[in-house]
């Protein structure tokens, strides 16, 4: 479990901050959040789908790192499998949230349970005279970073749903060993709707910023032969 | 040649409560009136000093394909309407007035019986041991028990796990709709009082006369005024055949109650709990309980009433005033009489207990939609077979209700037993419950695509009351294994359907907040 708390000098002064894997947060996830504009790196490697957060409903854009629900083949205790790690499977104890009563600012926070802190070992958040260490400067610029990609899925997302872009789809495929491959509840971009679609909505999209999206989720469905191959090699 | 007059280009629907708002939903969104190079005119007439009847507040499933059709979002109409969710009825102390009586009628079972029907096999084993009908080939009632809602917030809009209709708020569903309608499906509304309206020789109407002067013309007309019948009734003098011999339940005193507690569980259920002279029923909306005692005036006076309803919701009761509504119990002779046609409590109504009042509205919309005249010389056609449709449907509904009490044992009051009277039994209810005294309720019974209410609510009700046949010939039930096979997967559907779903409150919070997505 998490518990992050607002980042306060007097009280973390001596954090330190322990190197250590940096994939660590997605050992049993079959889905791993991106951002919008990940969506360019990581299409080339995995399938990048949206699918239903359990508490919200709300959309939330994914990479695909498994066949099966919470089975990952790109985790191991060597490290990530893969070239692009997902933004936000990188443990990091910094992260920014924001501040209910008014949702334009944020505050960077840490997780005071995650097992990177340290007193002792480790690169410290604080320099001697108290001011923010470089390192901690990098890992704020990496949680801004994160989370304004993340502010982008969800602008993306309406205007997909507006134009009534997105399909629901089951993942289903047949491994060598026999068993049945199954995910349910994804959601991607309806390519024959697309192909239908208007020449004014068209360029809606297009002066949006939206197409590359568009065509790097569509492409990334060929990554789901990669998944199968990988899991397949893994099976042997 | 035909005359310009004859083809129909106006509707005027004089009413703007429930009735007159899901009808004027209904047939704008059917004839497209907000294209504005439409030549049909739909004008609703709302009086804006007569209140509507503002109870009625229970629904069913249909209502879940009226929303979406009429082009409604499901989170809007639950954040306006105060809406929760209702999975059936439950009936307390309708079999006797013992304290463990109790069962449901639900809105889905986990397989179809007109595909496979259980319950014979329900009767020759699982009731033997005491278990229920609706625990057999259900998991709503579970459900229900556990305040659960009918699905998750991951599910889209509409979609259910397990077929739900609605509780809702009467004065803002009213309301919701009536924005609906003027902004988005091109409706008219005039606010005034109708005094009268004038009709040609041939005794059709052509106008309403408004108090505030203004005279409105139209070539079809929809009297949705309620209880009052302004067109079909005083204006044209349709009779009104009343059904109290039948059914004498003719007035209500409702309250509505606080929660106390914002975080209060809210029941996925209508509780519906029978008393010395009639019923309770109970509703659980997003803020407060809506509660009423639907009585009989020749066993009960309104005073007695009242005390009996507050004694039912107890402390909460103290600070809070209670209504009396006098209920108008009948069915006019005609609903629909040459270019006037009556929807909701102007065309009929019977108690609420079975909420069959809102449901018969849409039907009656969707009927008239559908073969809605274009030229009043197809009228006569159109009304004679509407008329029809709804006369069987009346009187099934009739039939329907009537049973609860035929299959009452309750003799603790005058009530009670006078509502197993033979006379007031109608024949065809008795006929049906013949029959059913020898063998199980069959899909053949209710062939009829008209028949108001499914063969699975007659089967929860007469099986929830106990009443089955007395011997069933085993030779004809061979199918034990599958049965058998059957009820183990609806008890591991209860498991899993239940296991996944959150609790009642919990999703109308998360529907507020977030919201359903339409995929
Ligand atoms: C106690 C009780 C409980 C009920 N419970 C349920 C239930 O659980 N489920 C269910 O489905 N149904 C229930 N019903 C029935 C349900 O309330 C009605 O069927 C539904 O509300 C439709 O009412 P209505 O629109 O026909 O009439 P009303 O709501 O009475 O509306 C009449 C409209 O006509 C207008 N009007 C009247 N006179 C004039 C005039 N002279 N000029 C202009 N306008 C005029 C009024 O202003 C009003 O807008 C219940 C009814 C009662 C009495």
């Amino acid at each position: 479990m998490s518990n992050y708390q607002p980042l306060d000098k007097s009280k973390h002064q001596e954090l330190k901050i322990k190197p250590i894997h940096p994939c660590v947060l997605a050992k049993e996830k079959g889905v791993i959040p991106i951002g919008l504009r990940e969506t360019v790196t990581a299409c080339a490697e995995y399938p990048v789908v949206f699918v239903k957060d359990d508490s919200t409903g709300q959309f939330r854009l994914v990479v695909l790192v498994g066949l099966r629900p919470n089975q990952s083949l790109f985790y191991s205790s060597d490290g990530w499998l893969g070239k692009h790690i997902p933004k936000s499977a990188r443990s990091s104890p910094i992260a920014l949230t924001q501040i209910a009563s008014d949702e334009h600012s944020l505050i960077v926070c840490v997780d005071t349970d995650s097992k990177m802190l340290s007193k002792v070992d480790g690169r410290s958040l604080f320099d001697d005279n108290g001011a923010q260490s470089d390192f901690l400067n990098e890992l704020i610029a990496d949680a801004e970073d994160l989370y304004a990609d993340h502010q982008l899925v969800k602008p993306f997302c309406d205007l997909l749903l507006e134009q009534n872009l997105l399909s629901p789809f089951s993942l289903n495929v047949e491994a060598e060993d026999g068993s049945n491959l199954e995910l349910k509840g994804l959601y991607s971009i309806d390519e024959a709707k697309l192909n239908q679609l208007d020449k004014d909505m068209l360029i809606k999209l297009r002066d949006q910023g939206a197409l590359p999206f568009v065509y790097a989720m569509l492409f990334s469905m060929a990554r789901i032969d990669s998944l199968l191959k990988r899991y397949n090699e893994q099976s042997r | 040649m035909k005359k310009s007059s004859d083809k129909i280009n106006s509707i005027v629907i004089v009413g703007g409560g429930s009735a007159g708002w899901i009808t004027a939903c209904i047939l704008a969104k059917k004839f497209d009136c907000s294209d504005q190079a439409n030549r049909l005119q739909i004008t609703v007439v709302e009086s804006p000093d007569i209140p509507i009847v503002g109870v009625g507040e229970g629904t069913w499933p249909t209502m879940r394909r009226t929303l979406e059709a009429i082009g409604v979002s499901e989170n809007d109409f639950i954040r306006n309407c105060q809406a929760t969710f209702k999975q059936g009825t439950q009936f307390f102390d309708w079999k006797n007035n013992s304290q463990n009586s109790r069962y449901f009628n639900l809105f889905s079972s986990i397989f179809d019986p007109s595909d496979f029907n259980l319950a014979p096999y329900w009767m020759m084993s699982g009731a033997k041991e005491g278990l229920s009908y609706a625990d057999a080939v259900s998991a709503q009632g579970y459900a229900c028990e556990n305040f659960l809602a009918p699905k998750r917030i991951t599910s889209k809009a509409f979609e259910a796990h397990q077929s739900y209709a609605y509780h809702l708020d009467a004065g803002r569903f009213s309301e919701f709709l009536k924005d609906h309608a003027i902004k988005n499906l091109g409706v008219n509304l005039t606010l005034a009082n109708v005094v009268d309206a004038q009709t040609c020789e041939e005794g059709y109407l052509t106008a309403v006369v408004t108090r505030e002067g203004s005279n409105i013309s139209g070539d079809f007309f929809i009297d949705c005024t309620g209880f009052k019948s302004l067109l079909i009734g005083e204006k044209l003098g349709v009779n009104f055949n009343e059904l109290g011999d039948i059914l004498p339940n003719d007035r209500a005193v409702t309250m509505q109650v606080p929660y106390q507690d914002p975080n209060q569980e809210i029941a996925c259920v209508t509780k519906s709990t029978a008393r010395e002279a009639g019923w309770i029923w109970d509703i659980g909306l997003q803020t407060r309980r809506g509660v009423g005692y639907v009585y009989s005036s020749s066993f009960l006076t309104d005073d007695q009433a009242e005390q009996t309803l507050r004694s039912y919701v107890g402390l909460e009761a103290d600070n809070l005033s209670a209504r009396v509504i006098p209920m108008k119990v009948g069915r006019r002779e005609k609903f629909w009489h040459k270019n006037c046609l009556a929807i909701g409590l102007s065309a009929a109504f019977i108690e609420p207990l079975e909420a069959s009042a809102i449901f018969l509205i849409e039907a009656a919309a969707n009927m008239v939609s559908d073969i809605f005249p274009a030229s009043r010389s197809a009228m006569s056609l159109s009304a004679d077979m509407f008329n029809q449709s709804f006369d069987f449907r009346w009187t099934r509904t009739i039939d329907f209700i009537k049973m609860h009490y035929v299959l009452s044992q309750r003799s603790d009051t005058d009530y009670w037993l006078a509502a197993r009277e033979l006379s007031g039994i109608p024949d065809s209810l008795q006929a049906k419950l013949d029959l059913w005294e020898q063998r199980p309720i069959s899909k053949y019974d209710f062939s009829d695509i008209n028949e108001p209410f499914p063969f699975e609510s007659y089967q929860y009700v007469l099986y929830g009351m106990g009443r089955v046949p007395k011997d069933l010939p085993a030779t004809m039930y061979t199918k034990a294994n599958m049965a058998n096979e059957r009820f183990q997967q609806v008890k591991r559907a209860r498991e899993l359907i239940c296991d996944g779903l959150p609790k009642h409150r919990e999703l109308i919070n998360q529907v507020c907040q977030f919201g359903f997505q339409s995929i």
